[in-house]
Formats: C-alpha cells, structure tokens, sequence
C-alpha cells in the first residue's frame, strides 16, 4: 500500500497518513487519497494521521480497508483536479474500466464495502456500490430481489405483508 | 399459472449462487437505499420498495421518472395494472392497498399519484410503498366553487384563479390570461387542444385550425406569446356526423397532426333504451407547415393516439422498448377519452341498465368490461380515461367506424400542478369554466 515518496501533489511532497484497520493493520497512503472520504477529511486537515500516530477505524477491517484505498488511490488523481476539466476521454475509460472491475466481488465482500463507504463518507464509492446493487436488482420480482440479496424465505406474515404492501407482482404481459 | 411462475423463479434462484448469504437490506444505511433507487426504472423501483418496505426502510420520494406509464384497472376492480411504456412490462398491484379502489387517477406530481373518490376527496397516494392520505376537501381551494344544483359539480372561478397565480396583474384579454384547452367560441378563435412537444406548446386554434406555437416572453410576467406554425385548412364534411372537437397530436416522427373528431346522436330503437351516440375520427397530418398542405391518413402505422380531455399523447407500438405494449395497447387506433361531461355522465347510467354492473367488491373474473387508464406523463399532464371495451365493440359494429376505441371519462382532471386547466364548455355554458365531478360508481 506504500505510496512512493517523491509526488508533485497540490501543496509539494505528497503527505502520507497512516490508517489502523479494526484488526490493527496500518496502512500508509497519500493524504490526497484518504482525504476522499469525508470523515477522513477533517481529522487529516487538522494533520491526524501522520508520524507514528495513525488514524484508528474500528469499524473496518483490513481486507475492506485494502479494498478501499484501491479505489482512493485510482481515484484520487481526478479528484484532485475537481473532477477534472482537463481529463481526457481515455483517462475516463480507465476509470470506468476500473470502477466496473472493482465491484465485480463476491456479495460479502460488496457488503463490507458498502458499510465502509458509508462510515468513511466516500461519496463516489457509495454510488458505485449504490450502481452495483442496482444492476443485481433490474428486471427482477420482488422474490428474487430478495434471494439475490439474500433474504431467507419470507414468513407467512411477512409474506402477508409483502402482498398486503403491493402486489402480487403478475409480471403480465410477459 | 402461479406454479409455473414459483418454478421459474426457483429455476432463477439456483442460477444465482453468492458463496455466502449476506442480508444486507435490512441494514443497508438509509442513504444508499435512496441512491439506488436513483438508479433503477419505475418498475424496478416498484418491486425493489416492496422488499425494503418489509425491511422498515422508508422509500424515498423520486419526481425524475422520464418515462410515461399507464395505469390500468386489471381484470377485476381489486387491482390496478401499471404499465410502463419504456419498459414495456406490466406489474399488477391491489388497488385497496393503494387506496385507489373505486378512485380515478388525475394526475401524479413528485411521484405521488392523486386520485379521486365518487364523493371529489382527492387522495395522494405513493404507487410505490401504498402509503396514501386525503387531501384537504376541494371546497377549501379558494377559486374552486361547488354547486349542489344537479349533483354535485364544481367549477373554477377565474378571477380568484388568476389572482393567485397571476397576482392579479394579468388582464383578461384572451391572449394574455390562461391557456385554456378547451375555450372555443368563448374568445373567438381560441386555443381549442394544446399540447407539450419539443420544448415548446403547440395549440390548434378552434374555428380556422391553425396551429401556434407558443414561448414564453422573457420579462418574468409569465406570460406566453404564439407564433403561427401552420394554417388550418377546411374541415372535410363527414355524411351524418357533425365535427365534435379538434385534438392536436404529436406523432412518432416528430411531425403533428390534428385528429378530428365527429359525433352522431343514434337514435334510441327500443322504448326506454338509453340514448347514446357515436364517434369518429379522422386524423389529418401536417406534410408542409410552410404551405399549410395537410394529409388525411386512415393508417397511423404502428401509433396509437390517445385523445380526450387533456393533453394528447401518441404511443409508438411496436418500437423495441414498447414491443410488449403491443399486447395492451393496439397500433393503428384510437383511444378516446369522453370529454364531454353531460354525455359522460349518460353514458355511465345507461352502462348500468344496459349491463347490469354488480356492486362493487362483487366482480367475477371478467369485469363487465369497464376499463380505466390514465397516462401520467413526466411534466405531471394527466389524462385519466376509462375505456368501456365491449360497449366499444358494440359502437364500432353498430356505426361503421373503423379502429376506434371508444371511451368515457369519470372525471375531469384537474392539474395538480397548476397546469393548464380542462375547461369543458358545452353544457355548462352558465359556468363557463366549469370542473365538475361525477359519481362513477353506482353503489
């Protein structure tokens, strides 16, 4: 996860902060990218996270967090140019490309990742899980939204519930 | 039918296999639930509100669905279809669970759907999670005035209307004060059918036909001025019906069209049979704007046009996305909304004696044939309709008309946005602006 010392960020060498996961790995990475998420953000501005102290976030282990700082790290150059007039057409398919690969996972892992962009803030990782979890569920009845997001079997009241709230979904017409 | 569907969705669910089964709905943070709603289509969102509402989340409120829907009563009063153009698939929904049985759709604002009960109490009610709530009783809008004299009617009072949205600086001079659809013959040659397209109005006028576009002046005052699009052209004379009312369309291609519609007392042939009548229509469609040249055609292709009372609104069948439309939806006719009240209204009694409608909540399978739409377009325009399919087919049979549908509205909508208001004007020419409210459920 270390990032190369030498950088020509906004403000000269880019600064490094260190993150603590919940099972107590540290990860060093570039201010600019952890500054992605908004509860970072703050603590950061106010120079937490450098030397040997190290930002602890109980709340996400170290594979999530692993998995988070990839997409900061792809995305925080285009963040920093603030959304970036300049980006070209080919640096915005790089990002698309990526962005569809990085939510290619497994359904525990997206789960993780959703709960850790919601604690962090991280407002881009949170629509592209929102995109994620949309696309599972596009064209599906109300059962298999459930089975795909892995509901169990709804009771019989909450099977009551479901009908009395909607539908007997009749997909008519099909 | 039920079994073949859990099969198929069994079959579904093994081909979908997560290594570890997460629920992660019922915790998924408030915000991301909002946000992927953002993502899904109208139909989407509908099943998807349905899993989170057994998951307690409360279902946000979106108002950028682009796409039109219909909405359908299916086969029995207790449910509603809702198609959705863009779609093309239907889902079915309760409409007591709605709030909506027995009600007519007018209209939808910021994805709340706004119904009408037999007694005028509009309801809001959100298609998506059920939920629905009365609004505050008609009488209580301040330029509506309700009149006790032959059932109950209401009707808009202009003047307070106009202080309202207008602050009272607006003179009443035709051009200048409301757009209204329907004032033929109140001021001259006056907007009869306007419509929404392109970014722009276009209005047909009610005597020559001609066709206007019209834009907004940009001083603030809100007021629009017209430019003339096309002239009109003589109508053809149609043997033993009279012209009834013009309607302006936009058609698939872009072009417009103006469907005229004609209408025949039939004369009644047994002793106490209800009176009725008969429609049709000829659609005429604009071939040189700049030399006012106009086409009739018998065939629209693969359209189907939907006129009435509000804004007209063309449907392409058989395009890619609608292919399932085809189903509900037939190409090459078209969908009439009555739009003249008093008939409507006789035309509701005599569907009672002539076909003996049961009490509500009593239907077999096959409804007598009552079938009500509504088109909720993205501005909000509505159109609600309800379409009598057989005594459609009895008309059709009887008069010679060819390809039309024949139609009766419940009730005249009334814009919730504070669009252009419906202004029906034939028999009720004491109260020229007159909205009114019919009962459409006999029990």
């Amino acid at each position: 996860m270390a990032a190369p010392e030498s950088g020509d960020g906004n403000n000269g060498a880019a600064r490094m902060v260190t993150l603590i996961s919940s099972d107590n790995t540290r990860f060093e990475v570039e201010a600019a990218a952890a500054s992605l998420s908004q509860t970072l953000q703050l603590t950061i501005l106010d120079g937490g996270g450098g030397g040997g102290d190290g930002i602890p976030l109980p709340n996400v282990d170290s594979a999530t967090l692993s998995k988070v700082l990839e997409y900061c790290i792809k995305h925080a150059p285009a963040a920093a140019n603030g959304g970036a007039p300049n980006a070209t057409a080919v640096d915005r398919a790089e990002l698309e490309r990526f962005d569809n690969e990085f939510v290619n996972i497994d359904q525990s892992v997206l789960y993780s990742l959703i709960m850790a962009a919601h604690n962090l803030e991280i407002e881009g990782l949170q629509s592209l899980v929102a995109k994620k979890v949309a696309d599972m569920i596009k064209g599906k009845s109300p059962m298999e939204i459930r089975r795909t997001l892995g509901f169990p079997d709804p009771t019989p009241e909450e099977q009551a519930e479901m009908n009395a709230h909607m539908l007997e979904y009749g997909w008519a017409y099909e | 039918m039920a079994g073949s569907r859990r099969r198929r969705q069994r079959k579904r669910h093994d081909d979908l296999k997560p290594a570890i089964r997460v629920n992660f709905v019922e915790r998924l943070p408030q915000e991301l639930v909002g946000k992927i709603h953002g993502h899904l289509s109208f139909l989407d969102r509908l099943a998807f509100a349905a899993v989170c509402k057994t998951a307690g989340h409360p279902v946000p409120q979106q108002s950028d669905d682009t796409a039109p829907w219909l909405v359908f009563p299916g086969e029995t009063e207790a449910k509603s279809t809702f198609f959705s153009l863009a779609e093309g698939r239907a889902v079915s929904a309760r409409t007591s669970d709605l709030g909506t049985r027995g009600h007519v759709v007018l209209g939808s604002s910021s994805g709340w759907l706004a119904t009408a009960d037999e007694h005028a109490g509009i309801h809001i009610v959100d298609p998506f999670t059920g939920e629905h709530a009365a609004l505050p009783d008609i009488r209580t809008v301040p330029f509506l005035r309700c009149s006790l004299s032959s059932g109950v009617h209401f009707f808009v009072d202009t003047e307070p209307l106009q202080k309202i949205r207008y602050g009272g600086g607006v003179q009443d001079d035709g051009k200048k004060s409301l757009i209204t659809p329907r004032s033929r013959g109140i001021i001259g040659d006056g907007v009869e059918d306007a419509i929404h397209h392109d970014g722009r109005f276009y209005s047909v006028s009610s005597i020559s036909g001609t066709i206007e576009a019209w834009e907004r002046i940009s001083n603030n005052s809100g007021e629009f001025k017209s430019k003339v699009v096309a002239p009109g052209r003589a109508v053809p004379v149609v043997k033993g019906f009279h012209l009834d009312r013009k309607y302006l369309v936009a058609m698939p291609d872009g072009g417009l069209a103006v469907v005229l519609k004609y209408i025949r007392d039939e004369r009644p042939r047994m002793y106490q049979q209800p009176k009725s009548w008969a429609c049709r229509f000829n659609v005429e469609v604009l071939v040189d704007a700049a030399r006012g040249r106009w086409k009739e055609t018998r065939d629209i292709g693969d359209a189907a046009l939907f006129v009435g009372m509000n804004s007209s609104v063309c449907v392409c069948v058989s395009s890619s996305s609608t292919a399932a439309a085809g189903k509900i939806i037939k190409a090459g006719c078209v969908y009439f909304a009555d739009d003249v009240l008093r008939q409507a209204a006789e035309r509701r009694e005599s569907d009672d004696k002539a076909y003996g409608v049961q009490p509500r909540g009593r239907h077999g399978g096959a409804s007598p044939g009552a079938r009500a739409a509504a088109m909720v377009g993205a501005t909000g325009v509505v159109h609600a309709f309800r379409l009598t399919m057989d005594i459609c087919d009895m008309l059709v049979a009887n008069s010679g008309c060819d390809k039309v549908f024949f139609g009766r509205i419940i009730l005249v909508p009334l814009d919730m946005n504070g669009g252009l208001l419906p202004v029906p004007h034939q028999f009720f020419s004491d109260f020229q602006n007159s909205i009114t409210f019919f009962p459409f459920d006999s029990t």
